[in-house]
Parts: C-alpha cells; sequence; structure tokens
C-alpha cells in the first residue's frame, strides 16, 4: 500500500526561483527511502511539500491517501499529527527538558486544556521516557536539552517525532550538521526504530554511503528534477557521480541563488 | 581572486590612475578637512533654536542656579542630622510601598503577557489583531502612572490599594510592548516543528515560546519592578498609599530630619533592590 504519494509536484517560491519541477515519487508502506541530491536539488523544498509545511504550486501530494493541502483546522492539525519530521538543526527547546521536547509531539491529541499547565497523561510520559530510554537517553530525560551534544539533540528530536505514533517518518539532512562518526550513528538509530515501529521512512541525505548502507530505495535528484528512483542495488557508481558531476558548479549556482532571495 | 583575473587581461597603463591616492597631491586633498554639508549645517542650526527654546521657555538660566546654590546648601543642611525618630515609621510605609510595586508588578505581568502575545506579528499574523493591540497599548502607556493613581484613587479611594492599580495597569501597558518585542525576536523553528507536530497555538505558546523567552521575560520584569518601587515611592503624593505620603506631610510641616531619614529609606532599599536584580538577571541569562 502507498503511504506516501507525490504526483507531478511542482514547486516555484515566491521570487521565481523553480525549486522542483514535476516530481513523482511514491513510496509503499514499510519502505525507508533516501532522496539523495547535491545542494540546490530541490530536496528540502519536497520534504517541506510532503510534510505538508509547504503546498506545491501544481500537482499533488497525499500521506495516506489524504492531500494535506486541502484540510483545515483540526483535520489539518491530525494529519499533521501522522507524520514525524526530524530537521536537520533539531529545532528543539534548548531551555526546556529532554522529556518536555518529547512530550510535544503527544500534544495533539492531549487534553488542549490541562495541558497548558504542561500536565501530561501518564500514558503520555511512560510512552515519552520508553523512547528516549530506547534511542539511549534514558539518563538525560531531566537535563536541559541545550546541555546535550549534537548527536544526542537529535535523538531527542527523533524521539519527539517517533512519540507522534506516525505512519511516516520524513528527516530532512539528519546529520549534516554532526561529524561523520556520530552522523552514521545518529543514522542507525534513526533507522533502527524506523524498524522497531514498523514506519515508513523517507530521509534526505547528502552522503551516498549513508544511504547505501541503509536505504532500500534511492531518489536521485538534481536541478529540482528526479533522476532516478531505483532499489538500491541497482544504484550504481555511475549514476551516482553523474549525479553529483560538476556539484562545485551547482552549489555555487545554489549559493548565488541564496544570496540573490 | 577576482581581481586577479580581472587585471590579468589588461595590465595597460590606464588602469593605473586607479592607485592614484600613492601621489602627494591626492593624498593631501583627501587628508584636507571637508566643509560641512548644507544638510549637516542646516541640522545643528536647527539643535541650537531647539535648545534654545526650550530653555528660554524653561526659563533656564545660569546666574539664577548659581544664585540659588546657597538655598541648595541650606536646604540640605536643614536635613542633617536625620531624624531617627521618624525611622520606625519610614521602614513600615518602605514595607508598604515594596508591597505596592511588587503586587502590582505581578499582576500587570500577567495582563501583559496576553496582550503582548495578541500584539506580536509571529504569534497572530493577522494584521488586525496586531495592529488593534498595538495601538490600544500605544496609547495606554503613554498614560504616566500618577495619572493613573489620580484615577483609581477617585474610584477606590485613598490609600494603598489605588497605588497598586495603578502601577499594575502602568506595568501591564508599558510590559506588554516590552514582550510583544522580545517575542517578535523569538527563534521560531522549534515553534515551527511543534505546529508540525499538530500542537494547537495555545500549546505551542505555553511548551515552546514562553519555555524559550521566560528568562528574558524574567529579567526585564525585574528591571520593571525596580522602576515601580521608585513609582510606588511617589505615589503618595496623590494619596495612593506608600511612603509618598508621609514624605509629603513632613516636607510640609518643614521637618526636614525626618525627610532626610524617609530620603535614606528610600535610597537603601532602591540601591538594595537594583543590586539585587543586576545579580539575579546576570544568573539567569
Amino acid at each position: 500500500m502507498t503511504v506516501l504519494e507525490a504526483a507531478d509536484v511542482t514547486f516555484r517560491y515566491p521570487d521565481g526561483t523553480q525549486a522542483l519541477t514535476e516530481v513523482s515519487v511514491g513510496v509503499q508502506r514499510g519502505e525507508i527511502v533516501a532522496v539523495l541530491g547535491p545542494s540546490g536539488a530541490g530536496k528540502s523544498t519536497l520534504f517541506k511539500c510532503f510534510a505538508g509545511l509547504e503546498r506545491p504550486t501544481s500537482g499533488v501530494v497525499r500521506v495516506e491517501d489524504v492531500d494535506l493541502a486541502g484540510l483545515r483546522g483540526r483535520e489539518r492539525r491530525l494529519a499533521h499529527h501522522r507524520i514525524g519530521l526530524v530537521f536537520q538543526e533539531f529545532h528543539l527547546v534548548g531551555r526546556a527538558s529532554v522529556l518536555s521536547n518529547v512530550l510535544v509531539g503527544r500534544l495533539a491529541t492531549a487534553n488542549p486544556v490541562t495541558s497548558l499547565a504542561h500536565w501530561m497523561s501518564r500514558r503520555d510520559r511512560t510512552l515519552a521516557v520508553e523512547l528516549l530510554t530506547r534511542v539511549g537517553l534514558g539518563e538525560q530525560v531531566r537535563k536541559r536539552a541545550d546541555s546535550l551534544s549534537g548527536g544526542q539533540r537529535q535523538r531527542v528530536a527523533l524521539a519527539r517525532a517517533l512519540s507522534q505514533r506516525p505512519e511516516l517518518l520524513l528527516a530532512d539532512e539528519p546529520v549534516a550538521n554532526l561529524d561523520p562518526v556520530l552522523a552514521a550513528g545518529v543514522i542507525d538509530d534513526i533507522v533502527r526504530m524506523v524498524r522497531e515501529e514498523g514506519l515508513t521512512a523517507v530521509l534526505n541525505l547528502h552522503d551516498v554511503s549513508l544511504a547505501r548502507r541503509v536505504a532500500q530505495r534511492i531518489v536521485g535528484m538534481r536541478e529540482g528534477r528526479v533522476v532516478f528512483d531505483l532499489p538500491v542495488g541497482e544504484v550504481t557508481d555511475a549514476l551516482l557521480a553523474d549525479l553529483y558531476a560538476n556539484e562545485g558548479l551547482a552549489a555555487q549556482a545554489a549559493e548565488r541563488e541564496e544570496v540573490a532571495a | 581572486m577576482t581581481a586577479t583575473i580581472d587585471k590579468a587581461p589588461d595590465p595597460a597603463p590606464e588602469k593605473t590612475p586607479r592607485q592614484a591616492p600613492t601621489r602627494r597631491d591626492e593624498i593631501e586633498r583627501l587628508a584636507r578637512l571637508r566643509r560641512p554639508s548644507w544638510g549637516t549645517i542646516a541640522g545643528a542650526v536647527g539643535v541650537v533654536a531647539l535648545l534654545g527654546w526650550s530653555s528660554t521657555s524653561t526659563g533656564f538660566s545660569g546666574p539664577a542656579l548659581v544664585d540659588g546654590l546657597p538655598h541648595v546648601a541650606d536646604f540640605v543642611g536643614r536635613m542633617f542630622p536625620p531624624n531617627l525618630e521618624e525611622l520606625p515609621v519610614a521602614i513600615e510605609l518602605m514595607f508598604e510601598t515594596l508591597g505596592i510595586a511588587i503586587t502590582g508588578t505581578v499582576f500587570g505581568v500577567l495582563l501583559a503577557i496576553p496582550l503582548s502575545l495578541l500584539a506580536a506579528r509571529n504569534i497572530f499574523p493577522q494584521p488586525w489583531i496586531r495592529d488593534t493591540t498595538r495601538v490600544v497599548v500605544n496609547v495606554f502607556r503613554a498614560i504616566p502612572e500618577l495619572m493613573w493613581a489620580l484615577l483609581f484613587v477617585s474610584a477606590v479611594g485613598l490609600g494603598a490599594f489605588a497605588g497598586t492599580l495603578a502601577i499594575m495597569v502602568g506595568t501591564a501597558f508599558g510590559v506588554a510592548r516590552l514582550f510583544a518585542d522580545i517575542f517578535e525576536t523569538a527563534d521560531m523553528r522549534a515553534w515551527d516543528a511543534a505546529a508540525a507536530t499538530g500542537a494547537r497555538k495555545s500549546q505551542r505558546i505555553a511548551w515552546v515560546l514562553l519555555p524559550q523567552q521566560l528568562p528574558t521575560m524574567a529579567s526585564y520584569t525585574l528591571l520593571v519592578l525596580d522602576g515601580n518601587v521608585r513609582a510606588a515611592s511617589l505615589l503618595g503624593l496623590v494619596g495612593a498609599g506608600g511612603i509618598g505620603m508621609e514624605l509629603n506631610q513632613q516636607l510640609r510641616l518643614f521637618e526636614y530630619g525626618s525627610v532626610m531619614t524617609i530620603v535614606l529609606v528610600v535610597l537603601v532599599v532602591v540601591m538594595t533592590l537594583d543590586l539585587l536584580s543586576s545579580y539575579v538577571r546576570k544568573r539567569f541569562v
């Protein structure tokens, strides 16, 4: 069954930059898909469209047959709740405790009044602590999030996403801010938890070897288009070399675009 | 790197004048004092004119000040020695003053939080909410505490309750503006992430925005408390309780020794509070 489906997604930023051109991707239940490509390829924009954070200029994104763009209010919030997100820069509340950061993932279904006083049900708290223990942060539950290392922070963010009990986990460059040794550990934890929870995952990565190690399928993107979409065994070095050819130039172009924007 | 690329194909002699500042007269031209522009001159004349107008309209005069100096010395002289019999009264009233300031600040800040949320663009992006709140806040913020005190004295009668209400309302509008600005500079990434989990706006305020901004808010609140103790010391002038009432009375009785005692008590308390709050603020942020 298809959990995530993007059909002919085109995205143009208000300044006219065309970030995505007719991207079509389908992800089956239980699949782990890596999206690879040089910077400026449109991976992050695609992540935002998948997550319902941006609305495609044309085309449609459906998660479990629901188009987030068509929802409002409560339905929209609950649809968001079904998708767990992990960001490159963690996006945690630094001054709040690790536990409190994870409990944020339970808010959508918590009592809307009592939760304002940070009162969460026993079940929610137990789930949060259990997830933290499973990502190796059992000792850090009461510590402030900003006292943790980068790798630990990303695990907190992972626990927050998983505490939503999502169907789909999306990660945008989850380890780009970490050094390579830590990065591998965090990616392994993400994939292990995704398997244990029986989730479907789409990971934006820039590191080819990480992608090959953890993904079942790799989607190669370049200049806003899908260049290839193949099982990991069929992704050859030649394809990858082609994907990243002239990356220096592409990166410079992306930088110029950023400066212009 | 760009410079080398630019130069490489064309090392022609006409490029050299660009390095002209090496020439003596060019250096001297650049080093010469420049005549100020007409705009600068007009601005300077304007400032002098404004100062002239404002000082004549207030009867500001150097000789009068110099002539008055002996009177100042006389006034201060009569304040010594301070009347220690006044001390217990002064201390008791100082506690009342502190009570007015603290109660007023706490309730004022509690009122300010919802106002400031409504006035923060990143929390309520709808322009009509933000603009309406900002206009209301700015209008009421312009009313000095003494005016509020007069209003509340006529509403609830003489005494500390009127003073507390005056401090509370003054703080609410003043702090609302401060907090709104604090919220608008908040890092919204965790906020957006919480929104993407499906959390409501009220929940995001309680779980993301306030925890992030609490230290800054607390630090400003201490600063405001400082100011409110000063303000509360003066509220007695209009009968709104606190030490100011006693100060006013002793001044009218020409009991300068007692006045001195009162002034010293206020001084000690304000300075202690100042030290305390700057210490706490350093620890907080």
